[in-house]
This record gives C-alpha cells, structure tokens and sequence, in this order.
C-alpha cells in the first residue's frame, strides 16, 4: 500500500476508533456505581490535602509561595488527580492482558489495526472516568474549601488540552504496555512513568512550589505538559499558554509515536499460538 | 474446483526459554541463557475448496491453532507459502479481515457489559458495512439465530451457549467468504451443541461459507464437515474425506443385544469382547479384522432376542487411535 492511500485511509481508522470508544464509554456506564466508589480515594486526598494546607498557611503564607490561595490549591489539586487517576491501572493497558491471554489473536483478526482498536477502548474510558472524577472532586471542593472564580474560556481550554494529553500520554503508555511481547511484566516500567509523572509532572503542587532549579528542570521535561499545565490553565484567570502547551503535547504524542511503531512492528512477529 | 486456501511447506517455529528448576536454575539461566526451537508445524501442504467444510483435528499442541493464526495473518510463519482468497495473509493481514470471520470457543469478541446488538452495531462500523445493508443482514442474522429475546440482556447474563450464537451471528454481519472456527462447542450442552452446529451447517449449504473448523469433538466433525485433517506434532497424519477416515480404521464394531429372558448364558464367542453385561442385555465389541460381523450376528441369533443393533464405535476412539500411531511415529519432536 502507497504512503498516499494509506494517508486517504486514516480519516476512516479514526471514525472506527471513535465507535470503539463510544461503546467503551457505554460500557463504563453499565457499572457506574463501581466508578463512584472508585472516587472515594480522591475524597481522602483533597480532604487531608485542605486540612494539610491550612496548618503550613498558619507557619508561612502558601500564596506568597505558590501564587495560588489555598482554595485555587484545591482546585487545582483536583484537576490534577482527575488525570493521573483517570489513566489505566498500573498494569497497563489491555496490552498487556491480551497478549497473555492469546486475546490477540481476535483483536488482530479484525480490520481495524490493533492500535487504533485499542486507542479507542482507552481513551473512552479515561475520558469517562475523568469526568467521574472531576466532577466529584468539583463537589468536595465546592464542600471544603468553597468556589473559586474560573474562567469558562480557561475550563474549556484545559479540558481540551486534557484531551490531547489522553491520545499522547496513551502512545506511552502503548508503548510500554508493547514490551509485554518481550519481558514477563511491564509493572515495573508503567510504575516508573506514573512515578515521573506524579512528581515531576506536578501532580500534588504546582511548579511555582517546586525550588526553583527543580522547577526549571520540570518546564523542561515532558511530564509538566501532561500534568502541570492543563491543570494550571483550570484554575487562571485567561486561557494563556494553551497554544504553546498544546503544540508541547502533541509533540509528546507524536516523538512516542516511533517508539510505539517501531515495538508493535516487530512484536507483531513475536506473537505466538496459545493453546496449540 | 477453485481452491481458496493454498498452503505450501508451511512450518512455524517458536523458539522457547528453557531452565532447570529451583533457584539453581534460575541462576544458571542467568548466566547462559539456553532456548529450544519448538516446531508447531513442521511444513504442512493442503488445499480447501470454495464452500467446503473441512475439519482440523489433533490433540492439544499439534498445531491445529498454529494453522489458524497462521491463516487469518495472526502469525507470521518461519517458511512456507500460503494463500487465501488469493492473499497472503500475514501481509494482507487488514484486508483479508474484511473477507472472513473468525470464532474461537474461548475468547469473546462480544462486550461483556452491553448487550450483543451493541457490538453488532460496532462491528458495523469496523467492517464499514452500508447502514441499510447492516440493518438487513442483522435483522436477517436475528431471526435465523433466534437472539431477538437476547438482545436485551447484557452478554455477561448470557448462558455459554446463547452467548455462542451471538458470537457465530456477530461474525457474520460482514458476509464473510470464509468462517474459521476454533473449538466453537467447548463447554457447551448437548443442546447447544446441536443448535450450534445446526446453524454452522446451514451457513454452509445455504450461504456457501467455506468452514475450517478445529474441535476435540468427533460430534463437531461428524455433524459439520465431510473432509477431516488430522494433524498431530506439526504434520499432517491423514487428509481424506470423514467417511474414508472411518473406514480405514474402522476395525471395530460395538453389537448392542436386547433379550427376552433374564440371566440368559451368553455363548463364548473368539474375538468378541464383553463391553457390558445386564440381566436383560449386553454390549459386546468385535474385532473385525479377526471375524467378520455376520458370523457373531449368526450365533448370536441363537440367543431369545428381543432387538440387536450394530454401531461404530465413536469417532474419538477412531480419532485416538491416530493419534496414538502418529505419536509414536513422530516421537522426538518437539511439541508446541
């Protein structure tokens, strides 16, 4: 096949990824009661994270330090746990599962490239379980620290950068969940980048916390971009910097994009016969 | 005859990780690292005509799987040719998918959580299916699979056997050319056996879907297919038609004895084994190589009887005692 029909080719694989993904996300919603008990940690968190905060505001002014009030902290605090909780367990992607389960095999068989299969099963969910989850965390903030004033035009704006940090932060995770065609378990590896991405990414305090010789080497690295920054713009005044955030997120996305095809070409050869 | 499967000199290997076992081993495997080569099929040959139904039968780790991934472009093959419907299917793997369907026993492609018609209506999507054309064949595929009071529920509450029907009908939206099936009855009741099987072959006659069809069970085979391929240790043991295969090695033949009277002596009878004995019956087995039915029947009919009957002892024994022959034959092969 041409590079040129292959080009032509992709609208077509992308409305296929949005039926999987539109049948992912009415699948969720068959045990959405599930998904709510599933919140009940991000209850504790931006519970114990208010009353954390209030006791270091009676030693030292938190907003002279970050340039965000305890109450924007929170909200912030939300945002960012919605996206790091939203992604798939630490084990991986389905990838993982379905090439140990020989589940492959049917996936494959189907026309429709696996990646884009399972693009659509993956982003489907975490989207529905983003929005579970930020709207819950929206009412615990409301309950314990009270409204802030956001923005409409910086709430859509973060939000749709949230959802170009999905399909980047997806390729990987893809990629990762990939090298189950080689090692036993990618645990590990998938721990690791979640860890990168907590901490470096600014999951439990903006960057503006951070030293700042830590901060400077985080605005350089990827994870700031997946985290920091849509979750920032939740909580500004005006929508500035979602341009340059969103071009550093599909860089992300499309760099990892070699890595990704490069595991699935050959671990595509690897594939062997369950069951016989 | 025009051929839609061509498989030339296919072989697959798999090269596997091997250690001793204990902590030693584990060590050791660290320090030099050791792998075997597993054969899982050691160059095989056939054809399949347009509108077959033809059977691949063998024990498990005999490469009956090994060909299927291997046909449907799962698998890449370590040498060897094949085709079907004229493509190569670990090159065309996206397009051959368009043209056939494939339905193993133990995998699900139905989502658990939705009801069936959710993942027909996907399917549509994925094999880019004209919507009226999809209404169509789905109400079409409703009606001859009787999933209408189905529909509802979400697989997940299905029996195996409902959900089996749900998985054969989601298959077939797109008008596959070929049905590949792997073990479709495993785990099913008699009845859902038969029901299955009922829809596979008339697929089969009134579409004209060609089936390749793997199963541990002579049932499938002697219900569904009237070609049979016995495959154990990567290589073909027999490839005829299901008939011949039951002739050639056919050596038995079971006599079933209804008697009038109680307690009544059988006569000794050369060459015939007592299988099971009643007051008021008995099962006997008759090695026809030594002594030829009639004979056993004539001196049985010496006897007060009220009915006799003559069967062929079933397709598994026939089908072990291949696999028996073949394992002793091909024995230091390695097995998948």
């Amino acid at each position: 096949m041409s590079a040129s029909s292959s080009l032509l080719g992709i609208p077509r694989l992308l409305r296929k990824t949005v039926a999987v993904a539109e049948v992912t996300v009415a699948s969720q919603l068959a045990y959405v009661g599930e998904q709510l008990v599933r919140t009940i940690f991000l209850v504790l968190i931006l519970y114990t994270f208010t009353q954390l905060w209030n006791a270091t505001n009676r030693f030292q002014d938190v907003e002279a330090v970050t340039g965000l009030s305890i109450a924007q902290l929170i909200w912030y605090l939300v945002f960012t746990e919605s996206i790091l909780l939203s992604a798939p367990g630490l084990r991986g992607t389905q990838v993982d599962e379905d090439v140990k389960s020989g589940d492959l095999a049917y996936r494959l068989a189907k026309p429709i490239p696996y990646p884009f299969f399972q693009l659509g099963a993956d982003v489907g969910s975490r989207v529905f379980r983003f929005a579970i989850n930020l709207v819950v965390g929206c009412l615990v903030a409301l309950v314990v620290v009270g409204p802030i004033r956001l923005s409409p035009l910086s709430v859509a704006a973060a939000v749709g950068l949230t959802l170009t940090v999905f399909v980047a932060d997806w390729v990987w995770i893809f990629s990762i969940s990939l090298l189950s065609f080689w090692v036993e378990d990618t645990f590990g590896l998938h721990l690791l980048y979640r860890r990168l991405l907590m901490l470096l990414g600014g999951m439990l305090l903006p960057l503006e916390a951070y030293p700042e010789w830590l901060a400077a080497i985080c605005r350089k690295l990827p994870f700031a971009y997946l985290v920091y920054h849509p979750s920032r713009l939740f909580v500004q005044h005006e929508p500035s910097g979602f341009g340059h955030a969103r071009l550093m997120v599909l860089l992300i996305g499309v760099v990892g994009l070699l890595p990704l095809w490069t595991l699935y070409r050959f671990g595509l050869r690897r594939v062997s016969a369950q069951g016989g | 005859m025009n051929a839609i499967v061509e498989v030339h000199a296919l072989r697959k290997e798999f090269r596997r990780r091997v250690r001793a076992s204990g902590i030693r081993g584990v060590l050791q495997s660290f320090a030099s690292p050791r792998q075997e080569t597993v054969v899982a099929l050691g160059g095989i040959d056939f054809r399949m005509e347009a509108g077959e139904s033809l059977a691949l039968i063998g024990p498990n780790g005999a490469g009956k799987s090994t060909t299927i991934k291997t046909l449907t472009g799962i698998l890449h093959p370590t040498s060897g040719t094949a085709t079907v419907l004229g493509m190569v299917p670990w090159k065309q793997r996206t397009q051959l998918a368009l043209q056939l369907a494939t339905v193993f026993g133990q995998r699900s492609q139905l989502w658990f959580h939705l009801p069936a018609g959710e993942t027909f209506d996907l399917l549509a999507h994925i094999y880019e299916l004209p919507r009226a054309e999809y209404r169509a064949r789905r109400d079409e595929l409703i009606e001859r699979f009787d999933l209408g009071p189905l529909l509802g529920t979400s697989v997940r509450k299905l029996s195996l056997g409902q959900r089996m029907r749900c998985e054969i009908a989601a298959s077939l939206l797109h008008r596959p050319r070929i049905l590949f099936l792997d073990e479709p009855t495993i785990g099913l009741d008699v009845i859902a056996k038969q029901t299955i099987r009922e829809l596979i072959r008339e697929l089969n006659r009134n579409e004209g879907v060609s089936v390749l069809l793997t199963s541990h069970d002579a049932g499938d085979i002697e219900h569904l297919c009237k070609r049979v391929i016995v495959i154990n240790h990567g290589v073909i043991a027999f490839d005829d038609r299901v008939s011949t295969l039951r002739r050639r090695h056919l050596q038995k033949k079971v006599i079933r004895i209804r008697l009038n009277e109680s307690s009544v002596t059988l006569p000794a009878l050369a060459h015939v084994e007592v299988l099971s004995r009643s007051d008021y019956g008995a099962k006997l087995e008759v090695d026809t190589r030594e002594r030829a039915v009639a004979e056993v029947m004539a001196e049985l009919g010496t006897l007060p009887l009220a009915d006799i009957t003559i069967e062929d002892p079933p397709m598994e024994e026939i089908i072990a005692e291949i696999y028996a022959a073949r394992s002793t034959a091909a024995r230091g092969v390695s097995e998948p």
